[in-house]
């Protein structure tokens, strides 16, 4: 009891997520191959493609896994201890990357629902709360519509708003922009902001136009291995003198498309005259797995 | 109408110091006009405004929540807490493989009500029997049912919610083919005997959930129980069974076979409950 | 949106709360909430109890505002409703009250109590007893003057109130035979004074 008080004392100065050699394996596959990370308050992106370990890392972060070996330390505490557990969980929130609804439930019902399993048991603060965090998620004029009836956008904010019930310190997001539109996009990325100010937010992405918009730091993930920890600035120079445009693409560049005036923007290693740009997050991400490429074969 | 509540009246009336008669007319009058409900209305005290305000705050709220079905009201008037009320009604909201269990069983006990004419019948009852509980299991509580990434990382007892909205589906379908019983009475111990292997069928595939998904272990179960049923046909056939009377003889030895076994099964799935509980809290896989 | 529930009738907000407009059920409370917790104060002393009730009353119009019928005011259709939830949370804290003046009153009274209870004792008062109370032609003060106040709040409670007799015994805490004897001699008096 004594290692879960000091635990929580500590949370406040250690950072929120600690992993040593975080392995997962599935049957001899391994997902996560000895991750080390520290990670504290503000935004983190998970950047990689499919099959990279972004969504076995997250569930292992949101205690919805256990790892395979290695050592896992969230707000200071172990999430294998029994006792240690169920207070992690009190102040986590989790985003799975599938969208769980019950379609029949209405949105208040559902976030209400699950503020029961998150401990809330007097029934007039759960509800204020509810209506709260419905708020944050501007859902509150829909509070009492079926979910069956909501559009995807709406869905998924309600699966925001169960996450941020009773103020979580650690916030873990599994692709939570996916199908959404660009406006609710821009609307997902305000409401983020919102709740990094003191708090720790993990999330997982395809877009780097999130990342670019929202991470304070972005680390890249390819066959459960880290290829890539530090500021989304760093990220994108290493596409810095990599980026050009011209008239016709470039057959050497690793990737080129046609942008909107008829132009072509490649990234590669530029001719020695070409226009260069200022790259982006997404050369930058190009390039590192180009990088990986060339390395690998 | 040309009498009105005046001023004074309404203030008397909301105040409470207007006489019997006086309060009689004000009442008669404000149930056909508006003018003079507002008035009335107007001299309420900051303590009456701040009580509406509160009574409104509360009516708000009791329409925002959801509203308890009949189960969920039935558990709070035997005394149960809001979480575990909320989690046996919401098997029945979010499952609709509780339904066809169900709907299951009742065609059991209707089958069962012509077995008296079928020995064939009644064994065919004792093999179905004892599945519409283990179906009903897997209707109740999926680790593919979509909420359950969230539910996971929620502090509150993954294997309590599991053995409540397994209880709250296996319990009505149990009952439900309880009402063969009275049909079945003749027959000996065929009307009861389902039972205990049914309860051990349950348990065993809460017990190797802690390993697997809980429908892979159901359907496990079902592969078992079938090979089961194909050996004791084999063994039917082998001592040559052709009335009623043999059927029951048969099963009379073949019987207590099995409810030894199920009871087995029950201590054993529950130790391995027990001894693994952290599988369910903190899943593998 | 604020200023079309402002403009709408009580019928037609009634009509939007089936559809599950909360605004409407809100502009509803701003109407009629008022006079009747004044009224409901009136009949309870408990502030509690009559919170409750008028709570208990909003939230029944919010999910059966279809059974209204468009017949009278939808005033009264709420009095209604608030009177009897009322009585049903004070039958809760009280038992059925027993009569014990019944020991006092005249062997006439007694009779009548016999066969007032033989009686269906849920009966609602006549369209004959609102005119002779005077609600309909308005001397309502000048028919209850002449009355007792026993026999005045037991008038009040079956001719204004709308109660059935055995509600109005439950919310006066005395027995339905005894309300039908005390509404029969009002009922005497009321046509005695008239003549």
């Amino acid at each position: 009891m004594n290692g879960v008080m000091n635990g929580v004392m500590n949370g406040v100065t250690e950072h929120s997520i600690s992993t040593r050699s975080l392995t997962k394996t599935y049957r001899g596959a391994p997902a996560l191959a000895g991750v080390d990370l520290d990670i504290g308050v503000g935004i983190t992106g998970l950047l990689g493609p499919n099959g990279a370990g972004k969504t076995t890392f997250l569930r292992i972060v949101a205690t919805a896994l256990a790892p395979s070996s290695g050592s896992v330390r969230l707000m200071g505490l172990d999430p294998g201890s029994a006792d240690a557990r169920p207070e992690i969980r009190r102040r986590l929130g989790y985003v799975p990357q599938e969208l769980g609804l019950y379609d029949n439930f209405t949105a208040f019902d559902f976030v209400d629902y699950v503020a029961i399993l998150k401990e809330h048991t007097d029934r007039r603060a759960r509800h204020d709360e509810v209506r709260r965090v419905l708020g944050e998620v501007d859902l509150g004029d829909v509070r009492r519509k079926k979910i069956r009836r909501l559009s995807g956008g709406m869905k998924r904010r309600v699966t925001l708003a169960q996450a941020l019930l009773g103020d979580p310190r650690l916030l873990v997001l599994d692709e939570p922009t996916v199908g959404l539109d660009p406006e609710q996009r821009l609307r997902f990325r305000q409401v983020i902001s919102r709740q990094a100010e003191d708090r720790c937010v993990v999330l997982s992405t395809h877009m780097t136009e999130d990342v670019e918009a929202l991470c304070d730091r972005v680390i890249v993930l390819e066959q459960g291995a880290i290829t890539f920890d530090g500021a989304p600035v760093a990220l994108a120079g290493l596409a810095a003198g990599r980026v050009w445009i011209d008239d016709r693409p470039d057959p050497t560049a690793i990737v080129s498309w046609r942008t909107g005036d008829g132009r072509h923007r490649m990234v590669g290693d530029p001719p020695a005259d070409a226009e260069l740009l200022s790259p982006t997050v997404q050369d930058g991400y190009l390039v590192l797995s180009g990088l990986h490429d060339e390395v690998a074969a | 109408m040309t009498w009105h509540v005046d001023d004074a009246a309404a203030r008397r009336y909301s105040a409470g110091t207007l006489d019997d008669i006086g309060c009689a007319s004000v009442e008669a009058h404000l149930e056909r006009c508006d003018r003079c409900r507002a008035l009335v209305a107007g001299a309420a005290t900051d303590v009456d405004l701040a009580l509406l305000a509160s009574v409104w705050a509360d009516i708000d709220d009791e329409l925002d929540g959801p509203r308890p079905g009949w189960i969920e009201s039935m558990l709070h008037r035997i005394g149960v807490d809001e979480a575990t009320a909320r989690i046996v009604a919401a098997t029945r909201r979010a499952r609709w493989g509780y339904l066809v269990a169900v709907a299951a069983s009742v065609a059991l006990a209707v089958l069962a009500w012509h077995a008296d004419d079928e020995p064939g019948l009644l064994v065919i009852f004792m093999i179905v029997a004892p599945i519409g509980p283990l179906i009903a299991t897997a209707g109740s509580f999926s680790w593919a049912d979509p909420v359950i990434g969230i539910i996971r990382a929620t502090p509150y007892s993954a294997l309590r919610i599991l053995l409540l909205r397994t209880a709250a589906a296996v319990v009505p379908a149990v009952a439900l083919t309880l009402l063969a019983v009275p049909w079945l009475l003749d027959d000996g111990w065929v009307a009861i005997g389902w039972l205990l292997p049914s309860l051990a069928l349950v348990s065993c595939a809460l017990a190797l959930s802690s390993w697997i998904p809980l429908e892979r272990a159901v359907v496990a179960l079902l592969v078992v129980w079938v090979i089961g049923v194909v050996i004791a046909q084999q063994r039917i056939d082998a001592a040559d069974v052709r009335t009623v009377a043999d059927v029951a003889d048969f099963t009379e030895s073949a019987g207590t076979v099995l409810q030894v076994v199920s009871l087995v099964a029950i201590a054993v799935a529950a130790a391995i409950i027990v001894v693994r509980r952290t599988a369910y809290e903190y899943r593998e896989v | 949106m604020g200023s079309r529930v402002d403009a709408c009738s009580d019928a037609e907000l009634i009509a939007l709360v089936v559809d599950e407009h909360r605004d409407a059920l809100a502009e509803l409370y701003r109407r009629h909430a008022g006079w009747l917790l004044a009224r409901l104060r009136h009949r309870c002393s408990d502030d509690g109890l009559v919170a409750e009730a008028l709570q208990d009353t909003f939230t029944a119009v919010w999910r059966g505002a279809g059974s209204y019928r468009g017949s009278g005011e939808v005033a009264g259709w709420m009095w209604g409703i608030a009177i009897r939830r009322l009585i049903g949370l004070l039958r809760k804290r009280r038992p059925t009250p027993v009569d014990t003046t019944a020991m006092t009153v005249s062997r006439t009274d007694h009779v009548a109590d016999d066969v007032a209870d033989d009686v269906a004792d849920d009966v609602m008062v006549s369209a004959e007893d609102a005119v002779l109370v005077g609600t309909e032609h308005g001397d309502l003060a000048g028919a209850l003057r002449s009355l007792s106040p026993e026999l005045r709040s037991v008038v009040q409670a079956t001719v204004l109130d709308g109660l059935t007799t055995r509600e109005a015994g439950q919310l006066l805490g005395i027995p339905a035979g005894t309300v039908k004897t005390r509404m029969m001699r009002a009922r005497a008096e009321l046509r005695g004074a008239l003549a």
